[in-house]
């Protein structure tokens, strides 16, 4: 028989909206519930506050009909009329039912640790009792006194207690009465900062306040402060409506309170994020009228700001965003009617599709910051993403717009961003032979939203980092030590990559020759790669495996999944200095040093190496210059090595000849040298605008301290890798170290560190050595 | 966590808080914290920068003020509050935990 179903009242109905919406936003908002009420606590406050009884919320969390409200809470049902009446909501929204609970002032229910707190003594007791730290009657005197904090633990109680000791303090301590109302005023100036301001200012000041407030109470860094402080200050106007400056904003909370702020744990960072964004919400929903879902959003963009920090870390994925960004890019299809795969677009629509085109990628790649999302973004420039775009969608246009046929040259520019650093730093490679041009069809060129996409497609694999310093035993060694890591981490190796289960099932000599780490064929007897001691083989993030030359600073991918069609292809050979292991005398061999051999390298993409690796003991790396840049190299006739005996002892002839100690400059000269070689080097460690506009965004948030710890710890973007390899050397080679924050100084900036170093690597004549 | 080494964000359990909650007990916090800073720091002001000070909180200009000038003026000023924060952290632990 069926149920029959009892009507609702209006007033039922109204309470199940709002309280659904409270769900659904709840549930949209699963970040930045950590930190604020769950859903139950929400729903059991508002129900107590509207006088419900147990059995009724028990009922409202099963999700069975609500009750009435009690018609005895006539309070409430007389507060929630009168708002309805002055909303004109016939559904009562979540901020009038906040605003009827907050009317009808019922005492809250304490719930979960809060009803822990208000247990009496008996029943502290009776839980220690239960928990068997009270044996019988007999109480064991260090747990009856934790009994009895427990009903202590009021926690506003115990507020209260110290602000009355510290009201009778200041007025009965010895101070003088120009002090006292120093002080009090002082204490006044501060707690009334922010209150009742209204509009950004206000928002600005209670930001302000509550930062400094977390500095005061030891949460935070005064560092931290500073930079929150700071950059709370500077956002002015259009905070909701700017997304951009609302993830900047969060951004700098995240990469503050996250790296500036080292005395942050990750621990204390889960729980206090959630908190700031709550906080934030808090101040903008008071700053504008009627603004709490705003409030949220920006809470939502703080928290996704400080994910966005993380970025540096290179464990980010912000699905969300990219996510966003192909619904953006489906709209402006839609909009101009461009079928993704067989579209047609008006050709006078040309113009305004690229322009809005250009505004989503740059918007999103604004929001990207860490720059690992939009892929394309940085495979493909962006006039070239934008034509190619508009060709994919369209085989009409594609015949009318030459002018954005995107070229080889364009594409291979773009990959070559994409691709190992190395390639990037040799001009040449641009004009690579032409004869690779003939052999791609205009009709094969690629799809605009398939190429960029390669990265975004490659299946998701959870990162495992593994680093093996090369051995001195040589490159076979080495890989046999990384394939022994290799099975460590994955166990059952059928679940790695392809690439990684070929490098697995390739002996090690065979891969050490495939990889150009050993040449036993080398007409020189040069047949050991040379890398200095401290060097490693690393399978990086997405089981691309590289080796990182701590003598140039440089990192070359070897062997990726991705990069190229066939999983695992040899990407780029090992490609830097050879020497004879085996004979006494020992020329290093750069084959770069002749032209034919430069012009090997230039015409074509793979550096065509020679080489195990024997890494020579060298007491003092100081005195090899592997800075070589490429240039120089080129134009010294010979770049023989003064390397004597064995791998042990090798010594090395500054190849540059350039000499080690320079004229004495003036200071001011001294200066501009300095500035000259910063200015050049970061725009080489950076060498994309938007790799600049990352460094521009973390330079002064994040300590040089903090960047080497994370470098050490693994935890480095590969985009700032060269940056802390360039510190190392900047360490090494001045013997300076970046400071550490003191209760008095912060921890020194990157670029701080970099401008110290280098002014005291310029006093001793060495600036050739670090200059990129 | 040790409760050594909890600071007050962690012992008043502040992210267990609503936000509107959780703002209020950090102003309060703070404000003794603040408080005990001032009562170390004023008397080491020289007679015109107390001037200054007694100017800047009869003025119009934010809070944020205060402590620009403070940090400024007052010798160790970070210290004091590092160890401010250090003696409320002891008694609430010993009043909480």
């Amino acid at each position: 028989m069926k149920k029959e179903q009892i009507p609702k009242s209006d007033k039922t109905k109204a309470i199940e909206e709002s309280i659904a919406n409270v769900e659904t936003q709840v549930d949209k908002n699963e970040e930045l519930r950590r930190g604020l009420p769950t859903e139950k606590e929400e729903i059991i406050r508002m129900g107590k506050k509207l006088g419900y009884s147990d059995e009724e919320i028990e009922k409202l969390l099963k999700g069975e009909e609500l009750p009435k409200i009690p018609e005895n809470n006539t309070i409430a049902n007389e507060n929630l009329a009168q708002e309805q009446e002055k909303t004109g909501e016939k559904t009562p929204s979540k901020k009038t039912i906040k605003k009827v609970v907050k009317k009808t002032n019922v005492e809250l229910p304490k719930i979960d640790n809060e009803t822990k707190e208000n247990k009496t003594v008996a029943e502290g007791k009776k839980d220690l009792k239960l928990e068997g730290k009270i044996i019988g009657d007999k109480e064991v005197k260090g747990e009856e006194e934790k009994a009895l904090k427990i009903e202590k633990r009021d926690l506003s109680e115990v507020i209260k207690e110290f602000e009355k000791k510290a009201k009778d303090n200041l007025e009965t301590g010895p101070l003088s009465e120009r002090i006292r109302k120093g002080v009090l005023d002082g204490l006044t100036k501060w707690e009334t900062f922010g209150q009742g301001e209204e509009g950004w200012k206000g928002f600005q000041h209670r930001m302000t306040k509550t930062f400094v407030n977390m500095a005061l109470i030891g949460t935070i860094s005064m560092l931290a402060m500073d930079q929150l402080v700071k950059n709370t200050a500077t956002l002015g106007g259009g905070f909701a409506s700017r997304l951009g400056m609302r993830l900047g904003f969060g951004l700098t909370i995240g990469s503050v309170v996250d790296v500036g702020g080292k005395k942050v744990s990750s621990e204390k960072l889960q729980k206090l994020m959630p908190w700031i964004t709550g906080a934030i919400s808090v101040a903008i929903a008071t700053a504008l009228s009627g603004a709490a879902a705003v409030g949220l959003a920006a809470g939502a963009s703080a928290y996704l700001g400080y994910q966005a920090s993380k970025l540096i870390k290179g464990k980010f994925v912000n699905e969300k965003i990219a996510t966003k960004k192909e619904d953006a890019l489906k709209k402006l299809y839609e909009k101009y009617r461009i079928d993704e795969t067989v579209g047609k677009i008006d050709i006078n629509h040309i113009p305004e599709f690229e322009k809005d085109y250009q505004k989503i990628i740059k918007h999103f790649e604004n929001i990207s910051i860490g720059g690992k999302l939009l892929v394309e973004v940085g495979k493909v420039a962006l006039g070239t993403g934008v034509s190619m775009a508009a060709m994919g969608a369209s085989g009409y246009a594609r015949e009318h717009i030459g002018h954005h046929q995107p070229t080889v040259e364009n594409v291979k520019e773009n990959e070559q961003h994409q691709n190992t650093e190395t390639i990037n730093k040799e001009p040449e490679i641009k004009s690579e032979p032409e004869t690779k041009q003939e052999n791609v069809a205009p009709e094969k060129q690629p799809e605009p939203q398939s190429q960029p996409e390669i990265k975004t497609e490659a299946p998701i694999i959870e990162h495992k980092i593994i680093t093996v310093e090369f051995s001195s035993r040589g490159a076979i060694q080495t890989i046999l030590d990384m394939k022994e890591a290799i099975h460590n981490q994955y166990g059952d190796i059928s679940k790695a990559p392809e690439s990684i289960q070929e490098f697995m099932n390739t002996p090690a000599t065979e891969e050490a020759i495939k990889l150009g780490l050993y040449n036993p064929d080398n007409p020189n007897g040069a047949e050991s790669a040379m890398l200095l001691r401290g060097s490693t083989f690393i399978l990086g993030e997405n089981d691309v495996l590289s080796v990182h030359d701590i003598g140039t600073g440089e990192d070359h991918d070897l062997i990726s999944p991705y990069k190229e069609a066939s999983s695992g292809e040899v990407l780029e050979k090992y490609h830097g200095k050879m020497f004879d292991s085996d004979h006494s005398e020992v020329k290093t061999e750069d084959v770069t040093q002749t032209q034919g051999l430069q012009d090997e390298i230039i015409n074509t993409p793979h550096y065509e190496p020679t080489n195990p690796v024997i890494v020579p003991d060298v007491a003092d790396p100081n005195n090899l210059n592997l800075n070589i840049r490429q240039e120089e190299i080129i134009n010294t006739p010979h770049n023989e090595t003064g390397l004597q005996g064995s791998s042990s002892d090798i010594k090395h002839v500054d190849t540059t000849n350039t000499p080690h100690t320079t004229e004495p400059l003036s200071p001011g000269e001294a200066f501009h040298q300095v500035q000259t070689i910063i200015h050049s080097n970061i725009n080489h460690i950076f060498p994309t605008e938007k790799l600049m506009g990352e460094w521009n965004s973390m330079k002064d948030n994040v300590s040089a301290e903090k960047l080497m710890e994370m470098y050490h710890n693994k935890e480095l973007n590969d985009d700032f890798k060269p940056l802390a390899h360039h510190i190392k050397d900047l360490e090494r080679i001045s013997d300076l170290h970046p400071e550490a924050e003191t209760l008095i100084n912060p921890a020194e900036s990157i670029t701080n560190f970099i401008s110290r170093a280098l002014e005291k690597i310029q006093e001793i004549g060495r600036l050739n050595r670090v200059k990129l | 966590m040790n409760p050594i080494k909890k600071d007050l964000f962690d012992l008043f359990e502040l992210d267990k808080m609503p936000p509107e909650k959780g703002i209020e007990m950090l102003d309060r916090l703070a404000n003794l914290v603040f408080q005990a800073v001032l009562v170390r720091a004023l008397p080491l002001l020289s007679e015109e920068d107390l001037t200054e000070y007694e100017k800047i909180v009869a003025s119009d200009d934010g809070g944020d003020i205060l402590f620009k000038f403070l940090s400024e003026k007052v010798p160790e000023f970070n210290k004091i509050i590092t160890e401010e924060i250090g003696v409320l952290r002891r008694e609430a632990t010993n009043a909480i935990s």
